[in-house]
Formats: C-alpha cells, structure tokens, sequence
C-alpha cells in the first residue's frame, strides 16, 4: 500500500487523520501523567525516609 | 486462586507484582497499537456506506469500550475494598479513576469528529452521548470527592459509595441505542450474536482490543505503584523498595 493512496482516501481523511493523532495524544499523555505522578511519589518517599 | 487473592492485598506483594507487571504490559502493548493503526487506516477496505470516515471505528470503539470498562473495574475495585476493607482494592480504584476519566474524553472527542463528516454536526444531545457525558461527570465527581478528604480512608469509604452508585449508568450507557431511538448506530461487535461486520474489516478491532487492554494493564500498573507509595509512606517495607 503507497503513500499515494493514504492521500487518495477521500475527503473524510483528514477527520480520520484527527482522530487517530487525538488517540494517540491522549494515550501518549496518561501514560505520561501515570509516569510523572510515579515519580512525584518516589520523590517524596524518599524525601521523607532521609528526613526521618 | 484465594490465597493469590489474599496475597494482593498486601501492599508490598502489590506493588512488586506491578512492578514487574508494568512494562510487560505497557510495551507490548505499542507493536499491537501500530499494527491495529496501519490496519484500521491502511489494510482493511472501505465500508460501502461510510467510505474512509469508517475507520474512526478502530479508535474511538475500543477507547468508549474501555470507558465502561474501567467503570467497571473501578467500581469492582470499590466494592472489594467495602467488603472485604482491602487497602489495595482502594488504591487500584483510585489509580483506575484518572485513566478512565481520559478514556472518557478521548471517546467523547473521537466520537465527535466521527459525527461531523457522518451526522453533519460536532455535538448532538443524543441519548448515547449525553449518557457517556454522564459518565464522565460520574469520573470527575470520583476524582474530586477523592481530593476533599484529607483521611485517605474516609476518602475511599466515600468514594466507594459514589462508584458503585455510578455503576448504573454503565449498563444505561451501553443500552441506550437498543432501549431508545437514537441518532448513534447500534452495537456493531460487542452484541449477543454474530458482529454486524465483515470478517475482513473485523480483525484490527480485536488486535486493538487486546492492546488497549495491555495499555490499561499497564498504566493501572504506574498509577497503583505511585498510589500504593502515596498511602504507604509511613510503612517501613518502602525503604526496601525505594
């Protein structure tokens, strides 16, 4: 399959285009929240195991 | 199978078993993502009716599924806690709340740019998506009761109760085009009977089902890690794990 036939889809590819870049944005950005929250967890645990 | 149960409750064996679970999950779950992507946009042909807007189907049908889904399991989650006080169940509710709340947005953004070239419009009151609209407010009605407490168990008694309440509004999201007349078609895969659906275009739905499954596994995974920390500071076991 070329990319000359992504582009000959039709008029609703650009609505297809969108919804899967959304998709995958929003699954890119939980996964990235879940990590950084993680982390922001970690931090503290150990900030506080050296404190006491 | 008890014994393994009553295991997970302790919240270090949880947060071990996650830990090893975690990228296992997570990273398998990307060449299935990819492999659904360039099969729902490339690979499988157009619908007769639809043309090329049908292939929205592989994204936003799996992400809405696992909306309900994620309900479920939240509220499951609860009620194990309710029933048999275990701290874990608490915290895996708790981790599944922001997952499926964005779970609910990206369905309700990818259904809308699915109604644009198809209903003609971005919004519509419908019955299926003004019910999906009611469980995101159940999601962010969750997260914001889980934030005014500052005991983390009178928290989660709470916020149990509000899960499993909500729980009534899964099987209503799910049944509202069978049960009232609605602009957003019918079940086309997840029905009693045969999938409305040639076999041919079927395949990238299944391949993204079991991703999205292995994705949610896996970020469930972080987010129970990160809360499990967040409840167990004061633990001595977490300096063994830090």
């Amino acid at each position: 399959m070329s990319l000359t036939k992504l582009f000959e889809m039709g008029a609703y590819t650009a609505y297809v285009w969108f919804a899967y870049a959304i998709t995958a944005l929003g699954l890119i950005l939980i996964a990235w929240m879940g990590h950084k929250r993680f982390e922001r967890e970690r931090i503290e645990a150990r900030r506080r195991r050296s404190a006491s | 199978m008890w014994v393994w149960f009553h295991k997970l409750g302790s919240p270090p064996y949880a947060y071990r078993l996650a830990q090893r679970l975690q990228p296992w999950l997570l990273w398998s779950s990307v060449p299935l993502l990819l492999l659904a992507a360039i099969g729902g946009l490339w690979l499988v042909p157009q619908d007769y009716q639809q043309k090329d807007a049908f292939r929205i189907f592989y994204v936003h049908v799996p992400i809405a599924s696992m909306s309900l889904g994620i309900y479920m399991f939240m509220a499951t989650a609860a009620a194990v806690g309710v029933i048999w006080r275990m701290k874990v169940a608490y915290a895996a509710a708790a981790a599944a709340a922001p997952i499926g709340a964005a779970f609910t947005v990206l369905a309700l953004i990818t259904g809308s740019i699915w109604g644009r070239p198809m209903w003609g419009t971005w919004w519509v009151w419908d019955v299926r998506v003004t019910t999906e609209t009611i469980l995101l407010f159940f999601y962010i009605g969750y997260l914001s009761l889980a934030r005014s407490f500052d005991d983390v168990s009178r928290a989660d008694r709470t916020t149990a109760i509000l899960a499993i309440v909500g729980s009534v509004n899964v099987p209503i999201v799910k049944y509202s085009v069978v049960w009232w007349n609605s602009l957003h078609q019918g079940s086309t895969v997840l029905k009693f009977g045969r999938p409305a659906m040639d076999r041919s275009m079927l395949w990238p739905f299944y391949v993204v089902m079991l991703a999205i499954l292995l994705y949610f596994g896996g970020v469930l995974c972080n987010r129970l890690r990160a809360e499990i920390l967040y409840r167990e500071r004061r633990s001595q076991w977490i300096a063994d794990v830090l």
